[in-house]
């Protein structure tokens, strides 16, 4: 009878596959190698389906669908994965273990399930790649100064040739007697002229909006506002191109103010070709909603809606991954990655019986806080004390485990929860310390753009960042030294 | 050596080579030479698959001539110092409660030591299983202690490596027979070449290996029990614990394991405790150096220690003829002839069991089977 042998799979990997066997059971197990080749082999496979399959960067992404279904396949493949995992145990079978194999297990488990999480990022990742190839960044900024600068002469007549003015009061602060508020919008009436009042803040923020200021007394104030000419948007492009985006007042100044009758047919010709090379079907529904709209007339005139928003859909693939988005998308898949992580860890070293009873107790304890904090009126604050309070208790009952003689299923539970919950104990501190002490930033009596603001909002991220860290290494050295010997010891106590 | 060499040729003589490739794999594992045991397995393999072809005549010659070679290698090498018995499990008064049921195991003590073989031997729900249980770290105790004594402060996870349990449900394999025990040997430290080497001696040594390939469902029950002690063996255990081993194995098989179960415990190699429990008294009894029967969770006789308080014989006989006969012919003084449907139980004070056997056939009294029980727990069933 000959072996079975698995589809795809290399000669050199079936034999390092056996060498592990017999070498390294414990790393055999968890499969890692294996979950690493298929799953290359299947985001190669997936990347080649989503270069070839026909897709135009210009067109709204449908690469959400794609994420869903990649995602469903994510599902089926930890299943499968499991499904081998579950085979063989070195833990369960009483086999030679260490502590540092613990550590190495979970990294184990981590890097197989990491690769699987990888997967719905494929599709993302061709269409930016895709989109990058087909469209450089300076080639956008080109074309939506270009198309702006043709609408500017070729509507000449049409647009509006001043800049708008407002007048302000501004004063420290507005203070409204009936409602006991701040209150923002004001108006007063100063000999007999109407005057929108504005306090410090809010003057500092429709400054940074406009396009000129100038101080008639020490307390009037006019800001000025260029009227936009920019008809399409270049939708974040410009600030991955070194080509300077034309603003309304580069417009205004070249072609408003020092206007020159154009060669019509010549600029008409021009924004034919640029039209005609971002034309798609777009969707009208999201075009008419725009940022950037353009009144009616010059987006049925001239198609800058369809430009605007085909360039924007060009840009929204290109620049997904830039650095303010990627925090994000990396917490979503560390976070995935780790709690599954420690959801397979838990199930390989608990007993069936024990995994499902701590998963009960999670869901009660959780049922029971919220009711807690319902009826007490309590904030996040108490829900996060609530946590740490169970931690401390899992923490106790796990470690009467050295003394217990009996593996007690409460034992178990409270191992479980204390090996799941560990990892996000210094989050969850740090969190309470900053409800605490005001976590939200106008209980600091900041405003908005200022400078201490700002710092504080970096000093709040920073030190969650820290916390994450800390939590990561704290497990990291428990796994193998308490954790490991806390269900060394449950596992293979005798039953009642 | 030279005995067991000799006992090896004794058996390929009388063609019986299926006990000569188990006793040679036995004897060059013993050796510790790895170049021999490859050998001996090669010569396994070849005996093996002739024997599918069903060919003794094919099988003879070839066999013969490798075996003279086998063994010549074995004459030039040199024998494992032997590994005197020692203390392997002190079991001192140990009781067990449920506390969800009634049953008690009441105060039982025990001393195992390696090459020992040792049965359990009662009715069902007697208490083997709880004995057995508790002896294998399994079940907690209410009473009394367990001394591991290659273990001096042993926590359970290290008792649990150091005994092996096989229950009488075995749970499911997964995935390909072979790779399990790849797997069971290199997590028990048996890495590398050794590992392939040692997989393969335990395929051979329990005819298995036209099964490794396959998987769990594809294998009958007495296979399963096969692989799962294969698979134990591999992790050299100090202490092997079977429960009804023999439950799924056909005549053949039960007597091939026990006798299988004998010689690994006695082996020079890794020598180790055994205790099994069974229904098959007289096979366990054949093999065991001593049996205890549990009756109600008690200890109720011991062979090799108890029996000897014995003063009357038991002879276990069954014939077409009426107790009245039995009785008449045998004599009336201070016998007393028990009837259980199937077989007469006889015991006596003064008369051994020869005496009886003969007293029977000399008065013409058919006698279709008769096993003398003056040692055997069965008299006590």
């Amino acid at each position: 009878m000959m072996k079975q042998k698995r589809p795809l799979l290399p000669k050199i990997l079936e034999d390092y596959d056996q060498q592990l066997l017999k070498n390294n059971p414990e790393t055999w197990s968890a499969r890692t190698h294996l979950v690493a080749y298929y799953g290359l082999l299947f985001m190669a496979a997936l990347a080649g389906i989503c270069f070839i399959r026909p897709d135009d960067p210009r067109s709204e992404s449908t690469v959400g669908y794609w994420v869903a279904f990649v995602s469903v396949v994510c599902i089926i493949a930890i299943v499968l994965w499991m499904i081998y995992l579950l085979r063989f145990n070195v833990f369960k079978r009483y086999g030679n273990i260490t502590a540092a194999g613990r550590l190495k297990t979970f990294l184990l488990y981590f890097i197989s399930i990491l690769t699987i999480g990888l997967f719905p990022y494929v599709p993302p990742v061709i269409e930016s790649v895709l989109a990058g190839a087909s469209y450089t960044s300076d080639e956008l900024v080109n074309d939506v100064n270009k198309t702006n600068s043709i609408v500017c002469q070729l509507a000449y007549d049409s647009l509006p040739h001043d800049w708008i003015n407002d007048t302000f009061m501004v004063v420290n602060k507005v203070y409204d007697k009936e409602y006991n508020r701040i209150e923002p919008e004001y108006w007063i009436d100063a000999k007999s002229k109407s005057y929108k009042v504005l306090d410090t803040s809010e003057y500092r923020s429709q400054r940074l909006a406009s396009d000129s200021v100038r101080q008639l007394t020490d307390s009037i104030i006019v800001l000025s506002k260029c009227p936009s000419y920019e008809f399409v948007s270049n939708a974040g492009a410009a600030s991955h191109s070194n080509i300077k985006a034309l603003s309304s007042i580069d417009l205004f100044d070249l072609y408003i103010r020092n206007y020159r009758k154009p060669d019509e047919a010549k600029l008409s010709a021009e924004l034919a070709v640029i039209a005609k090379k971002y034309d798609y079907p777009a969707d009208k529904y999201y075009a008419s909603y725009g940022i950037y709209s353009a009144p009616d007339w010059i987006e049925k005139t001239f198609k800058t809606a369809t430009i605007s928003e085909n360039i924007s859909n060009i840009t929204d693939r290109k620049y997904r991954w830039d650095l303010d988005d990627f925090p994000a998308y990396f917490r979503i898949l560390l976070y995935t990655t780790l709690i599954i992580t420690l959801l397979v860890f838990i199930f390989r070293h608990s007993t069936v019986k024990t995994f499902f009873l701590t998963i009960l107790t999670g869901v009660l304890l959780l049922i029971l806080s919220s009711l807690i904090i319902a009826f007490s009126q309590g904030n996040v604050s108490g829900m996060l004390g609530m946590m740490i309070f169970y931690l401390l208790l899992f923490t106790f009952i796990s470690l009467t485990v050295f003394s217990n003689k009996n593996r007690n299923p409460v034992t178990g539970i409270a191992i479980n929860m204390f090996t799941a919950f560990i990892a996000f104990a210094p989050l969850i501190i740090t969190t309470l310390y900053f409800e605490s002490n005001g976590w939200s930033d106008s209980h600091k009596g900041y405003e908005y753009g200022d400078p201490r603001y700002i710092a504080y909002r970096e000093m709040v991220h920073r030190s969650i960042f820290y916390a994450e860290i800390l939590g990561l290494v704290l497990f990291a050295i428990l796994l193998p030294t308490l954790i490991h010997r806390l269900y060394r010891r449950w596992y293979a106590l005798p039953e009642e | 050596m030279q005995h067991r060499i000799a006992e090896i040729k004794g058996f390929i003589a009388h063609g019986d080579f299926s006990l000569a490739v188990r006793r040679m794999l036995d004897l060059c594992l013993d050796t510790g030479d790895e170049s021999i045991l490859r050998s001996a397995i090669s010569w396994s393999r070849n005996y093996r698959e002739a024997e599918k072809l069903n060919n003794a005549g094919l099988i003879a010659p070839q066999f013969e001539m490798d075996a003279t070679d086998l063994i010549a290698k074995l004459e030039n090498s040199i024998e494992r110092t032997p590994v005197q018995p020692f203390e392997l499990v002190n079991v001192n008064q140990i009781s067990k409660t449920y506390s969800k049921s009634n049953f008690s195991l009441a105060p039982i003590s025990l001393e195992i030591k390696t090459s020992d073989v040792v049965g359990v031997v009662g009715e069902n729900g007697n208490g083997k299983t709880t004995l057995l249980r508790c002896l294998s770290g399994q079940l907690s105790l209410d009473n009394g202690t367990i001394t591991y004594s290659q273990l001096p402060d042993p926590d359970h996870y290290s008792i649990k490596h150091h005994v092996a349990f096989i229950p009488q449900r075995i749970p499911k394999w997964y995935g390909m027979l072979k790779d399990n025990l790849h797997f069971s040997a290199a997590m028990a430290g048996v890495t590398g070449r050794q590992n392939d080497l040692m997989v393969d001696f335990m395929l051979e040594r329990l005819n298995l290996s036209h099964y490794a390939h396959l998987t769990w469902n594809r294998i009958s029950s007495g296979y399963r029990t096969r692989f799962e002690i294969a698979r134990v063996l591999l992790q050299k255990p100090s202490l092997l614990i079977l429960d009804e081993p023999l439950a799924n194995l056909d005549i053949n098989a039960q007597q091939t394991m026990l006798t299988d179960l004998r010689y690994l415990a006695k082996s020079q190699y890794h020598p180790m405790g055994i205790i099994l429990s069974s229904q098959q008294l007289h096979e366990v009894e054949k093999v065991a150096d001593s049996v205890l029967l549990i009756k109600q969770g008690k200890c109720l006789f011991r062979t090799g220690e108890m029996d000897e308080k014995e003063i009357s014989f038991a002879l276990e006989i069954e014939t077409p003829a009426d107790r009245d006969s039995l009785v008449s012919v045998l004599g009336t003084n201070d016998l007393h002839v028990q009837f259980n449907g199937g077989f007469y139980t006889i015991t006596s004070t003064t008369r051994p069991v020869h005496s009886m056997i003969t007293t029977l056939l000399n008065n013409e009294i058919k006698v279709t089977y008769f096993r003398d029980i003056t040692h055997s727990t069965k008299r006590y069933f």
